[in-house]
């Protein structure tokens, strides 16, 4: 009884540390910057046809919204509850077409914000409760892909999602607010996505295995035959067994391992790489928008913060031609936060900010041809890239005078017409 | 100043009172009829008012003495410098209770023949827990519902669909005129426009069925809106039509293994053996759905668009 009840604090202890414990907060920036640049991509796909899904002359104005789902539930189920609770939705009331696109522009405002980490708690708050509040306006039109997106931006929205590869996080490591090397967090949010994914995969086996085409092995052969789903074409011997039973079968296979062989770390990478591939084949076959982007883009969340960035260390490392060194005119230098903050900024590792002996800012490639110093930089810098306008200012910020080299008394900021030729 | 301890115990009694409030909220109800012994369907009046009435009161109480808790508490932090080592306790049950809800909620429903109170025959395995987790789902949504995190994973499960479809209408002018509106169909969209249309797939699956009858009136509608190009000669009347075939099955996967034996041990391998044709797929089936035929049965019967709300919802 004893080693019993041992074994289960053991066991308590060994999920709360998996859930709780800290670590390094990449992970889950990286997934927010990508699932919220899916979030926007989504919602500016609808937004072309908003009169017709989210306008009172569309397919589903409010009277037929409510009489989906109401906006207030007297009961859940067999309960009935003591008073009616809503659901979160700021549309609720809302048959004013304006009033409607102005929070629809708003909802992909704040997409665009947190994917690029600005005021992200907010932001990403304002995103996940306005994806909410236009999925129960209308729950018509929502698949698994929109499912899956809502739980994501919701578990963003509570976990400390900006803690890296966030525009907050480059303004506090400029303004020396923070430490060039992220701070770790408790990775509940990862884990969470993590779960998250496993059910989802695991319960849509169980639930398939309670289905007969999926056990006598010809599920896929129907959804081929469903013209309203066809996107690019397979050869026909694909529609046939025994291919289709490998199809069907395999989906289940990958499914159920994405749900449980993902977690145990030397299979994880072949898991993964299976699902991409399921997914992948789904995404050319059928027309199912946006849903292998979802899922797969989860992914990245069974990959710790560390593995990720050395993963990009280690890609930059082949990019070996892409390369720049670059010399930083004579007598300046890096100051240690603001230039901590830009090579943060550079994930791969592509550029190496060196001092120089020249009067302007110079860049070279790793064949030596001199490059445009701005321009190359920045196309460089992926965490750069949202700052295209800012760019060359941050960069003339980021120096200071270096105090060794006494004999430096001018100090040449860069600007494009005095970098040396080349093109980036 | 309070001290730490303090600001714990507000937090701690603010989330026991909330947790009541809910279990209030979702049995207190089914709680008062039970011991008042009404007769099933009689509301005790009195009793449900002093349920709303305490479950407001717990809710309200439980969240105004948390969060003035994690105030003080933030106060307190940010006048000592104090930083949180590991994360809330409250959090970690907010994930624990998370987690083990999605789970439940999530996981498919016991089948058929196990159900009801005159099952087809006794369930095995799992499906114990299955009966089980249907029983506590419903109580599950008082959480799920409310907050977006409502999901099922049932995709193309437990079956795909065997239904290939489209919609057509025909629309009557005021003038006298018809014209054949066709709703965006996947399969005659473009390969880039399609994969933006997609929403129109969806939401058909749901639109043409006979479980979504009282959606027709506002699909005919929108459709009589799009069609509203002359303000003189607007649509008066509509007819909604289904097109669709049913997909036939083929060989299962054992049939094939067992075709394949036959023929290898026979000596007589052939094409057909190993890569067996599909049955050919049927013709479309084209029923008039919108005005109901079994109401209606006149061919050329519309279904009447109000020229007054069509005016007033379509923007010319």
């Amino acid at each position: 009884m004893a080693a019993k009840s041992k074994d289960s604090v053991g066991l308590y202890r060994y999920l709360d540390n998996w859930f709780f414990a800290k670590g390094s907060p990449v992970t889950l920036g990286l997934f927010r910057v990508v699932i919220c640049a899916i979030a926007f991509i989504n919602l500016a796909m609808i937004a072309i046809d908003f009169d017709a899904w989210y306008s009172e002359s569309g397919y589903v104005p409010l009277d037929t919204s409510r009489q989906y789902a109401p906006d207030f539930s007297p009961r859940v189920g067999n309960y009935e509850l003591a008073f009616p609770i809503p659901r979160i939705n700021f549309l609720i009331g809302a048959n004013n077409d304006t009033f409607i696109a102005v929070f629809y522009a708003v909802v992909m405002v704040a997409a665009l914000l947190s994917m690029v980490g600005l005021w992200t708690r907010f932001s990403t708050i304002v995103l996940a409760l306005g994806m909410l509040s236009l999925q129960h306006r209308n729950l018509l039109i929502l698949h698994g892909g929109d499912t899956a997106l809502r739980q994501f931006l919701l578990i963003l929205a509570i976990a400390p999602s900006g803690a890296a590869c966030s525009l907050d996080r480059f303004i506090a490591v400029w303004q020396g607010r923070a430490p060039p090397e992220p701070e770790p967090i408790s990775l509940w949010g990862q884990r969470l996505i993590q779960f998250q994914i496993a059910i989802l995969y695991f319960t849509a086996v169980w639930w398939k295995w309670q289905g007969s085409h999926w056990r006598d092995g010809t599920a896929t052969y129907y959804i081929h035959q469903l013209t309203e789903f066809n996107r690019f074409p397979v050869p026909q011997f694909m529609d046939r067994q025994p291919f289709v039973a490998l199809e069907t079968y395999g989906t289940l296979l990958t499914e159920l391992a994405l749900a449980t062989l993902v977690f145990y770390r030397p299979f994880r990478k072949w898991v993964l790489l299976s699902g991409l591939a399921m997914h992948g084949y789904i995404e050319y076959r059928f027309n199912i928008p946006m849903f292998a982007f979802v899922t797969t883009s989860a992914y990245l969340c069974f990959y710790d913060g560390e593995e990720v960035k050395s993963w990009a260390l280690r890609l930059g490392r082949r990019f070996k031609r892409v390369k720049l060194r670059v010399l930083l005119p004579v007598g300046e230098r890096l100051a240690p936060a603001k230039g901590a903050a830009i090579k943060n900024l550079d994930p791969l590792g592509l550029v190496s900010y060196e001092k120089g002996a020249g009067k302007d800012w110079e860049a070279m490639s790793a064949s030596g041809q001199p490059k445009e110093p701005i321009a190359a930089t920045w196309q460089r810098s992926l965490g750069a890239w949202p700052l295209a306008l800012a760019w060359r200012t941050l960069l003339r910020r980021a120096t200071e005078q270096d105090e060794s080299h006494a004999e430096t008394k001018t100090i040449k900021r860069p600007t494009v017409a005095s970098a040396k030729g080349g093109s980036a | 100043m309070l001290k730490p301890e303090w600001y714990s115990r507000y937090k701690w009694t603010g989330f026991v009172l909330f947790m009541l409030g809910m279990l209030d909220l979702l049995l207190g109800k089914t709680l008062v009829k039970s011991l008042s012994g009404a007769s099933p369907g009689a509301a005790p009046g009195d009793g449900f008012t002093a349920v709303t009435a305490s479950t407001i009161i717990l809710l309200a109480a439980g969240i105004i003495l948390f969060s003035l808790g994690a105030w003080l508490e933030r106060q307190w932090e940010s006048k000592t410098g104090h930083k949180r080592t590991s994360p809330s306790p409250f959090l970690k049950i907010w994930v624990w209770l998370h987690v083990i809800i999605i789970t439940i909620k999530c996981l498919p429903s016991a089948p058929d023949d196990v159900k009801g109170d005159k099952p087809k025959r006794a369930a095995f395995g799992t499906e114990y827990l299955l009966l089980a987790t249907d029983k506590l789902e419903p109580m599950l949504d008082v959480y799920l519902w409310p907050t977006g995190f409502w999901q099922d994973w049932a995709m193309f499960a437990p079956n795909p669909s065997d239904w290939d479809g489209y919609t057509t209408a025909q629309i009557l002018y005021k003038d006298g005129s018809k014209k054949t509106y066709k709703y965006p169909r996947m399969l005659d969209l473009g390969l880039g426009i399609k994969y933006f249309k997609e929403r129109y797939r969806k939401f058909l699956e749901r639109a043409h069925s006979e479980k979504f009858a009282w959606l027709w009136p506002q699909y005919a509608l929108r459709i009589a809106i799009e069609s509203y190009n002359d303000p003189a000669n607007p649509p008066v009347g509509i007819q909604l039509w289904r097109h669709w075939l049913v997909v036939p099955p083929t060989i299962t996967f054992p049939d094939y293994l067992s075709g394949v034996w036959k023929a290898v041990s026979t000596g007589k391998p052939s094409m057909d053996a190993f890569l067996p044709a599909n049955p050919k797929m049927p013709a479309y089936n084209h029923y008039r759905y919108l005005p109901d035929p079994k109401i209606n049965p006149d061919p050329n019967a519309f279904w009447p668009i109000d020229e007054k709300i069509l005016k007033g919802r379509a923007r010319l």
